[in-house]
């Protein structure tokens, strides 16, 4: 039976060969498009894990930085400082906002920082400064390398001219890369008035995050804490479930075509091999012996597939930043758990057509012209 | 030949719905702009567009502008971004606080706002969080009604929500006790021009009125948001829309082959009956431009179909598939395709030997 499979697999290399190409392609588009949204995902959750803060304080009710909005007032700064266990609270502003320069545009998330503070800026600076002076920004170094500028050249922002003062590495994504402009400058942008949007809370060595931001919730009316971890968990989550419903979408597409793309092939080859099945078959072989060899051979294609699927997945995670530095992919075994499952049960269906043909095969066949 | 057409439809299917997906979102990003019936909006000086961006007008400004005798009336509008959080579902939003105009333009249940504790909801964010009219929902932390439901109000960005702009004004300005300040400042002024006056002299004169703020059209607000949109998503549907042709290209490619394979003793006896290659490449060439064209006024019907149930899955989706310009640019995809394609069996066909016609 092992035998009868792989020399009909084998019997049209170039068939097997454009079969399992097909194949690979329906579940590279899947696990591409999976691994785009956990790869912007995890780039979404950058700026918080990178922050040096243990603790985040925002409004009540907010549980994100991602697409979200939180004000607090600036007065609560002293109330935050002087609750158990803190070290360092640390105001930043925070908006969306799209950078302009050369022609040239990105979306950011905009965050206003200030002098002296030790949390909240950038983490790796290629050139300049870190924090802005009043009137410049910090971009990342993927914006100067698209549009062509460096350090002292203008670029403007929520509608206003600001001077290239740094630029950062690690900074940039499709989906919210980070821009630092001085706090002030922001509030006055942005009206603000007395306000922030996050408080950045450092826990003194030994201090529990969890048990801080308990007391911090506790001690500030009004108020949202949550530990980093949670934080991040919690965009995490968000940007996830943004993407979940489009990616069954198009798992099922690739499924389909998956699906017929093994499922023409079997049928074709079990149609021009109906001399040999019909030998067989006079031969004594049952016609559960033969859906087996027509089975397996689906198997075979899908598990090849599935390998180049894999293999093209992971030169793709390794191009895509070189091809489009705005785009990231990763693959969590999750997600290619997910996309085995869907590639065993295409091999299934797919024999379902090839394999009601078998039984319909007779063995006279063989002395027909 | 049946099942070759099946499978060329549906990578036509596959192709249409990826273009149908990036102009859907284009769509869908725009609508509730494009709903705005104002001729003018007024927005904060170097904001120009809402996806995304923050724009807020001197709330004093008001006044100025409905003095004007251009103006017959404005209406603000407020706008915040969030979370909504409801059933371990997670959505981002945009809350829309609105008085007689720039709420929702179809409401397909219920009503509108009527009260400052109420909210409607986009029909694509009830599904996703099990929501029904009447449920008590908390946004911002504040309980609202759920009175009404709109449509059309939703796209991958996020959705809408829309509650009375008193309320929303004083969610926003966070602690008024505290911060000093009574209320935020809208996000965008909808202006309604006094009869006779047209809105490009309107836009001039009023633009005048404040440094701080600039004039547009809707249009040109939806515009931008699209554009915006399209900076943050474009590499990678571009990229999704390439992924779809080249796995098309495998599958028409195979089907072609497959076809070709079947039929490879004619082929022989055709070419020991004194056929050259040319011949035979005419022939393939035909019959993938036939199926082809077949395969392709099915699989744009079909797409239709596709693109109708996708939404029922995932209701903040749309597919745009009934667009002239994307069954043109699948069309000729296809075609394309096809004509690339035919390389795999006309391959084949150069390698047929006459002899095998002789042979059991």
């Amino acid at each position: 039976m092992l035998r009868l499979m792989w020399s009909d697999l084998t019997s049209e290399p170039l068939r097997l060969a454009v079969t399992v190409a097909g194949v690979a392609g329906a579940l590279v588009l899947v696990l591409a498009l999976g691994g785009l949204f956990e790869g912007t995902s995890e780039k979404i959750v950058t700026y918080p894990q990178r922050s040096g803060a243990d603790v985040w304080v925002m409004q009540e009710g907010v549980s994100n930085m991602h697409m979200a909005t939180s004000i607090l007032p600036q007065s609560y700064g002293e109330a935050i400082s002087t609750v158990d266990g803190v070290e360092q609270a640390t105001p930043i502003l925070y908006v969306s906002g799209v950078v302009e320069a050369e022609g040239q545009r990105w979306f950011s998330y905009v965050i206003g920082i200030r002098e002296g503070e030790p949390n909240g800026g950038p983490w790796d600076v290629a050139q300049g400064r870190a924090v802005p002076d009043p009137g410049g920004i910090v971009v990342p170094d993927v914006f100067a390398r698209q549009a062509g500028f460096g350090l002292g050249d203008r670029l403007t922002i929520l509608g206003a001219s600001f001077r290239v003062d740094g630029i950062t590495r690690g900074t940039y994504s499709m989906a919210n890369s980070l821009t630092f402009v001085p706090f002030e400058d922001m509030a006055r942008l942005l009206s603000a008035g007395p306000t922030v949007s996050y408080y950045l809370v450092k826990a003194g060595d030994g201090v529990d995050p969890q048990g801080l931001a308990t007391r911090l919730e506790s001690a500030v009316a009004g108020t949202n804490a949550m530990t980093t971890e949670d934080f991040v968990a919690s965009d995490r989550v968000m940007a996830r479930q943004m993407g979940a419903d489009i990616i069954q979408v198009m798992t099922l597409i690739g499924f389909v075509i998956g699906v017929g793309v093994v499922g023409l092939t079997m049928y074709g080859a079990t149609v021009s091999h109906a001399r040999e099945y019909g030998v067989v078959k006079a031969l004594g072989a049952t016609n559960r012996r033969l859906i087996g060899v027509v089975v397996l051979q689906a198997v075979a294609m899908i598990a090849l597939g599935f390998g180049f699927a894999i293999g093209l997945a992971l030169l793709l995670r390794q191009a895509l930043p070189l091809m489009a530095s705005d785009l990231a992919v990763s693959y969590p075994g999750a997600l290619i758990g997910r996309v085995a499952v869907a590639a065993g049960v295409m091999a299934v269906v797919s024999s379902v057509l090839p394999a009601w043909r078998i039984p319909r095969l007779e063995p006279v066949i063989v002395f027909k012209e | 030949m049946a099942l070759s057409i099946a499978a060329i439809a549906s990578v036509v299917v596959l192709i249409t719905v990826f273009e149908g997906f990036k102009s859907g979102l284009s769509a869908q990003v725009r609508s509730y702009v494009d709903s705005l019936t104002a001729p003018l909006v007024v927005i904060q000086a170097g904001a120009d567009s809402t996806a995304a961006v923050r724009s807020a007008v001197p709330a004093e400004l008001v006044q100025k502008l409905t003095a004007a005798p251009e103006v017959q009336a404005v209406h603000p509008v407020l706008i915040v971004r969030s979370i909504f959080e409801h059933a371990d579902h997670k959505t981002p939003v945009s809350v829309v606080g609105y008085e007689e105009r720039g709420g929702p333009a179809r409401i397909v249940a219920g009503r509108p706002v009527a009260g400052p504790d109420e909210a409607v909801f986009d029909r694509g964010l009830m599904r996703k969080h099990g929501l029904s009219l009447g449920d008590q929902v908390a946004v911002f932390g504040r309980r609202f009604k759920v009175v009404g439901v709109s449509s059309g109000t939703s796209s991958l960005l996020g959705s809408y929500i829309f509650v009375s702009l008193e309320t929303l004004q004083t969610i926003a300005s966070g602690f008024p006790e505290t911060t000093g300040q009574a209320t935020e400042a809208p996000t965008m002024l909808l202006v309604d021009l006094a009869p006779g006056v047209t809105a490009s002299e309107a836009q001039i004169r009023l633009g005048a009125l404040s440094a701080d703020v600039r004039v547009v059209t809707p249009d040109f607000l939806a515009g931008n948001d699209v554009r915006a949109v399209n900076d943050i998503m474009g590499s990678a549907m571009t990229f999704l829309v390439y992924a779809a042709y080249v796995v098309g290209l495998l599958v028409v490619g195979l089907t072609f082959y497959g076809g070709v394979l079947e039929r490879h003793s004619e082929f022989g006896i055709v070419k020991a009956l004194g056929a050259g290659n040319r011949w035979l490449y005419a022939y393939v060439l035909a019959y993938s431009a036939a199926l082809t064209a077949a395969a392709l006024a099915i699989g744009i019907a079909a797409s239709q179909g596709v693109a109708s149930l996708i939404p029922e899955i995932a209701p903040q989706y749309l597919v745009v598939a009934w667009d002239p310009r994307v069954i043109f640019r699948t069309s000729v995809a296809a075609l394309g395709i096809a004509l690339i394609a035919s390389a795999f069996p006309i391959l084949r066909v150069s390698r047929v030997d006459p002899a095998m016609v002789f042979r059991r």
